[in-house]
């Protein structure tokens, strides 16, 4: 071959390792990613309630029970239910991109109270968790929330 | 398999005469007898003490195994009795292990699964497989302990085991049948019955409390989940209308009424049928009717008061027809004090 051949062989070569390179390069640096908030503000419902294991969904309309996480902090409870809040109040959560737990602040008393929760994605849908004891501790309810539409 | 080697199939496990996997068990007692002031045994105690209960067994394996493996034992209670949280369970076996060694057991996880029942927590496995056996009154539940340490399983060796319960008994005076499973870790509740074991005690009677005592395996017409409850929990009240014979189960539509009454000296009475006092049916086969309800919310109670007890009645459309406890004396053999005496329901916890 031609030293000029060569050399331009060499040059596609390269060229086109470069370019494979650029083509693989990860733009993302795993130190700078950011996981995004989970988005809790909203409405949301009740789409299973499980009393001591046993699901109790049809058992009573349950369908009118509203939980209102407000933008600005503040939360509301529509056609209460036993919750672990019985007033209207401020909320927050623990950590904004992991949310384990919701923290809320009934108006006009002093101290929070803190619930744990657990926030998945099914089939598309947002869905919140509250598992607690608003009666005999123990007995262990768990409201599976959705967003109302 | 050499003489002088000590094999040891754990404890209650393992199970499996069939080919590969193969540890049959076998329950040879299951005693739940106490002593007594006078000396003698008897399936009985006094509120809030300790009871102790033993199962006997031994182990056959009958296949090719050489995996290590962890015994089950599991135990239907009252729910009062919190036994996840009440109870001590302890093990000792022959073979692998030595029979001097008191081996510890401890809680299932709560959210693990059975092997052979995905979707499955233990308890809900256990309720779905055997339910309640002979009690009938449905406020019970089943917890589930595995061995602490895991136990080489071995082919060829029959292994007696023993299992000690040692459990704190609730306040509430009751007589009730106590469930009793065994079944390994590596089996996970198979179909197989050669690999589990599940039996149920004569009634075991609890005494000494202050509460009319609760018979779990009588037939009653209500029940109410769960027993112990306050105003802020959610309560399903059942009108068990083939318990005895009654015209309510020939109404078209039954209805729960009732009165609270509070600490504070209130009462707030429902005493009206619609809608939202209308028991649903639960299944065309039987006469069962139930309705799911938040006492404080149904009642209209004010949040700075506190439910005592309920006293209430099933009904029908016009109010005409009732059953409430007097009747369900009369039809058990009693006699009530008052042909008007409501069922009661007192609102408090277990322990």
């Amino acid at each position: 071959m031609k030293p000029f051949l060569k050399a331009f062989a060499a040059l596609l070569l390269v060229g086109g390792t470069t370019v494979a390179c650029d083509s693989y390069k990860d733009n993302e640096t795993p130190d700078t990613f950011v996981e995004a908030d989970k988005d809790l503000n909203g409405s949301w419902q009740l789409s299973v309630v499980k009393r001591n294991g046993v699901d109790i969904t049809k058992s009573m309309d349950f369908s009118k029970f509203r939980l209102i996480l407000n933008a600005d902090g503040t939360y509301r409870l529509q056609n209460r239910l036993p919750f672990p809040v019985k007033h209207d109040g401020v909320w927050r959560v623990d950590d904004p991109a992991h949310p384990y737990g919701l923290i809320f602040t009934e108006d006009n008393t002093v101290g929070d109270v803190d619930v744990t929760i657990n926030v998945s994605t099914f089939e598309g849908v947002r869905q919140l968790s509250v598992v607690h004891s608003p009666g005999c501790e123990s007995n262990k309810y768990e409201y599976l929330f959705v967003k109302s539409k | 398999m050499k003489k002088n080697k000590k094999i040891w199939l754990f404890a209650a496990t393992a199970i499996v005469c069939a080919l590969f996997l193969g540890a049959c068990v076998f329950l040879d007692s299951f005693n739940v007898d106490q002593p007594q002031d006078d000396g003698t045994m008897a399936p009985k105690i006094k509120i809030n003490e300790v009871a102790t209960f033993t199962v006997n067994g031994h182990i056959e394996v009958a296949g090719d195994r050489n995996n290590a493996d962890e015994l089950v034992f599991a135990m239907l209670a009252p729910r009062g009795w919190d036994i996840r949280n009440n109870t001590v369970v302890t093990y000792r076996a022959t073979e692998a292990l030595n029979w001097a060694d008191v081996q510890n057991m401890v809680p299932i996880s709560a959210s693990a699964a059975p092997r052979n029942m995905p979707g499955y927590t233990w308890p809900e496995a256990l309720m779905e497989r055997f339910g309640l056996g002979p009690n009938r009154f449905n406020d019970m539940e089943w917890v589930a302990w595995k061995a602490a340490e895991p136990v080489q399983v071995f082919n060829g060796s029959r292994a007696k085991f023993e299992i000690t319960v040692k459990v704190k008994v609730g306040k509430e005076n009751l007589s009730c049948a106590l469930g009793l499973f065994i079944n390994d870790i590596e089996d996970g509740l198979t179909t197989d019955g050669r690999y589990f074991k599940c039996v149920f005690s004569d009634p075991f009677t609890v005494y000494g409390g202050k509460n009319e005592p609760i018979d779990y395996s009588r037939l009653n017409f209500n029940t109410v989940e769960p027993s112990r409850a306050l105003q802020d929990d959610l309560i399903s009240i059942k009108f068990s209308g083939d318990a005895y014979e009654n015209d309510l189960v020939k109404c078209n539509e039954i209805f729960f009424n009732g009165t609270a009454y509070t600490a504070e000296g209130h009462s707030y009475t429902v005493d009206r049928r619609d809608p939202s006092t209308l028991m649903a049916r639960e299944s065309n086969f039987s006469h069962d009717y139930s309705i799911t309800l938040w006492p404080a919310g149904f009642f209209n109670v004010p949040d700075d008061e506190t439910i005592t007890h309920i006293d209430y009645h099933f009904t029908n459309g016009d109010g005409t027809v009732v059953v409430n406890k007097a009747l369900n004396e009369v039809r058990a053999g009693s006699v009530p004090a008052s042909p008007d005496l409501p069922f009661t329901f007192n609102l408090m916890c277990g322990n």
